[in-house]
């Protein structure tokens, strides 16, 4: 009896777990990226072709050659890359359409950098709450008026 | 009978799951159905979690010893020690195919886990090959061959294991074979992953950088492990015998090492994208076969258990694993051409093509030695054996070889090399191996052809040290760091050169290990009684005492002999030969006094109720060799293997 309950049991949780992304339970998790996974590789190219030569198993001429085609496949690789990433990216950060000033509450227009009223800056995500000074990453209190960050 | 039941049922559901999964794994990636693959994906984590649940009801009846489950009954008995209780779980046909099942899985799991951009149209496929591999030792596992079978009634005591396999070898040796054998479906997987995606580039290939490293790594130190067991535990003064089990596992390795060797092609090159593809293919038919022939008893072996038709559903599993690889390569022909041409016999590259093509000559010619008396067989009904000397004949040439290929391929650079740069690179290795060469035909050593491949070990071991010794030189002009900074960030900075470097120096210490101990063994039979002392081989063996007495498992022989060489005492030995009531047969535990120079080994032979006893002795040169070769090329494979961290990448470029 045991047994068969625990067979039940198994099987109901094997299916629901196979079934879960069916019902609409998917997570869509951000695949972590590889960057240069392939300019890893055109470079090390040039590397390996670089030891060669100064380990003396290649003649001048063709280390100048192989180097030159190395690493211009290299730097192909790494164009095409930074194409694929700035593609991939999302548009940079921009202030919302239109929205309140976070220190002083003002509205403000699209395209907006600095608030009208109080010049805080409305592109930086680092304000300071109570002043709008920018702060760096890591900064506890704010340099210009002190308020905990 | 919980146990029974839930192990037996698990796989029933692993079945439905494993075919399920393939399917939606595949319609999901055609179709652009991410739902479909993510639970195709899921499909692969639940039959690896459920193959761990059946394998622990499995080691759960075998260690409580329910004799009344047929397997148990098979492979236990009430004094078996438990290491040995747990090696039981893959001591029989059934538990092994469920080890293949187990590590399969995981290893699939980890696979379809490990997401990374580059691999997400690749991974569904992935998991599409493991659910079906999955299916096939599933579908094996519910039907034929099925642990969880049970007797009428409960026996009370199990035959137990058969004593040859109850060694501390029993323990590592298979598993870490079949860790190797399961592991290689992973690189299969991608190159059919490969191949349906029609991204048959170099991504792939990186892919399955650490999979193979690591397949090839276990099956690797496998073969030596069960060289090692075969040395201390059978008694024939060998460690291999060209058993058509021990061919079967060394075919893939051999294989597997080419495609290590081609995958670096692709990579760097561009080139041997099919040869890719075929080694990959390859490699895992070679795995699936080598279980077959050890379970299936097609080829008469020490190793098969008996021949059941098990071995008609390996053959038609392999037929459709080649036959739908050939299918999708024919379909993918286009995308499978090289981007680089060959430049030139002096270059890396076609010594790469060499190495390829001498590994899997080996390989394949191993093969048929094993097959050909299968198939001499069933075309002529004559039995026919294909014994030591046909080996010996076809691989002393074939292994002088790849020795050779070994001591030149790392000289040639990528690209074209000059023929006057490689003879200078040749240099040093040359005059060390002729003066090693002369030094040995001058101390009198023979055969020649012995000395000739000594020296060629000398050829390699020098150009690797060479090699090692250049590139450490250039990086201190180069950096002007001290001597061990620069030696240590040199070999850090590139782990897969000097880590495939070291598994070169390990394979020649190797090959010196079995050349001196195939050309130079010497075996004396020698009659002593109790207080006798006899010379051989310069040791003084003197008998001390014997030993015979019944025990619970088998009528026990034993001599002690007190060795000692020159005025120095070695200690003492106890060769014994017992008769093990279970199977009824005699086995022998050989003492063996390792040495870097030679192995003493002595064998008990027969021993008479007043003491006489007849030994064997034996002497087997340099056969420490082997295990030390083995420890490096173990070294430089997990180097090979280590990650650099990104930053350091970084900071190397950089430099």
């Amino acid at each position: 009896m045991m047994g068969i309950a625990l067979v039940v049991l198994i099987t109901l949780a094997a299916v629901a777990f196979v079934a879960y992304p069916l019902l609409g339970g998917m997570r869509r998790k951000r695949v972590p990226p590889m960057p240069d996974l392939e300019t890893q590789t055109a470079y090390a190219d040039a590397e390996e072709i670089e030891l060669d030569f100064r380990t003396g198993k290649l003649e001048e001429a063709e280390y100048q050659a192989l180097t030159q085609k190395a690493t211009v496949a290299a730097d192909d690789e790494l164009e095409r890359r930074i194409q694929a990433l700035r593609k991939a990216r999302k548009q940079p950060a921009k202030p919302a359409a239109g929205g309140k000033c976070p220190r002083c509450g003002a509205p403000y227009d699209a395209g907006d950098r600095f608030c009208a009223k109080c010049g805080a800056s409305l592109v930086s995500a680092r304000v300071c709450p109570n002043c709008g000074t920018p702060y760096d990453a890591g900064d506890r209190f704010c340099v210009k008026c002190g308020k905990p960050l | 009978m919980t146990a029974v039941t839930v192990g037996q049922w698990t796989l029933w559901i692993a079945l439905a799951i494993a075919l399920y999964g393939m399917i939606a794994s595949i319609l999901g990636a055609r179709q652009r159905v991410p739902e479909l693959v993510e639970s195709g994906r899921n499909a692969v984590i639940a039959i690896a979690a459920l193959a761990v649940i059946s394998s622990a009801c499995l080691l759960y009846l075998l260690l409580t010893r329910n004799f009344q489950v047929d397997y148990v009954y098979q492979h236990v008995s009430t004094y078996l020690a438990v290491p040995y209780v747990i090696s039981a779980f893959y001591a029989g046909q059934e538990g092994s195919l469920l080890l293949w099942l187990l590590l399969l899985t995981v290893a699939g799991a980890i696979a379809v886990v490990r997401r990374r951009d580059w691999n997400e149209d690749l991974l569904p496929y992935v998991g599409a090959v493991v659910a079906g591999v999955a299916a096939f030792f599933l579908l094996l596992l519910t039907t034929l061959s099925n642990p969880f079978k049970l007797l009428p009634t409960n026996p009370g005591q199990g035959i137990g294991l058969n004593p040859l396999l109850e060694n501390p070898g029993m323990i590592y040796h298979p598993p870490t074979l079949f860790i190797g054998y399961a592991v290689y479906t992973i690189p299969f997987a991608y190159a059919i992953a490969a191949l349906a995606t029609g991204r048959v580039g170099s991504g792939w290939v990186r892919g399955i950088r650490l999979w193979s490293l690591f397949a090839w790594l276990f099956l690797g130190v496998g073969i030596l492990l069960g060289a090692q067991w075969a040395y201390v535990e059978l008694g024939w003064g060998g460690y291999w015998a060209w058993d058509p089990v021990e061919n079967s596992s060394l075919i893939p390795w051999l294989v597997g090492t080419a495609f290590l060797h081609s995958v670096m092609m692709q990579e760097r090159r561009g080139m041997f994208k099919r040869w890719n593809i075929a080694l990959a293919t390859l490699t895992f038919a070679l795995c699936v076969f080598a279980t077959f022939v050890t379970r299936s008893g097609l080829i008469e072996s020490v190793h098969a258990f008996g021949r059941s038709p098990l071995g008609y559903y390996f053959l038609a599993f392999l037929v459709v694993v080649v036959a739908v690889t050939a299918a999708l390569v024919i379909w993918r022909r286009e995308e499978l051409k090289s981007k680089h041409e060959m430049e030139s016999f002096l270059s890396r590259e076609f010594s790469l093509l060499v190495t390829v093509l001498g590994m899997v000559g080996v390989g394949l010619a191993v093969l048929l030695g094993t097959l050909y008396p299968t198939l001499a067989e069933s075309l002529s009904g004559q039995q026919l054996s294909v014994g030591p000397s046909f080996y010996s004949r076809v691989f002393t040439p074939l292994g002088a070889a790849v020795i050779v290929i070994i001591a030149i391929c790392p000289l040639l650079a990528w690209g074209k090399s000059s023929p006057q740069r490689v003879l200078r690179a040749m240099l040093w290795p040359g005059v060390m191996a002729v003066a090693f060469g002369i030094a040995l035909a001058l101390a009198g050593i023979r055969p020649l052809y012995a000395v000739l491949g000594f020296a060629l070990c000398v050829f390699v071991f020098t150009s690797v040290l060479v090699e090692f010794g250049r590139g450490w030189l250039a990086r201190k002009r180069m950096t002007g760091e001290s001597y061990p900074v620069a030696f240590l960030r040199l070999v850090n900075k590139n782990h897969r050169r000097y880590g495939g470097y070291l598994v070169h120096l390990g394979v020649v210490i190797l090959a010196a290990g079995v050349i001196g101990s195939s050309v130079y063994t010497t075996d004396t039979t020698i009659s002593l009684r109790p207080g006798e002392a006899m010379q051989v081989q310069g040791y003084t063996l003197k008998y001390a005492e014997y030993a015979i007495q019944p025990t619970e498992a088998k009528q026990r022989f034993a001599v002690t002999l007190d060795v000692s060489k020159g005025n120095r005492s070695l200690g003492r030995m106890t060769a014994e030969k017992n008769f093990h009531w279970n199977i009824e047969q005699w086995v022998t535990e050989v003492a063996i006094r390792p040495g870097l120079v030679e192995d003493l080994y002595v064998i008990l032979s027969g021993l008479e109720q007043n003491g006489l006893a007849t030994l064997s002795v034996q002497t087997h040169p340099m056969v420490t060799w082997l295990w030390i070769g083995g420890g490096l090329v173990l070294l430089g494979t997990l180097w090979a293997m280590w990650p650099r961290s990104e930053k350091k990448r970084a900071a190397g470029r950089a430099e």
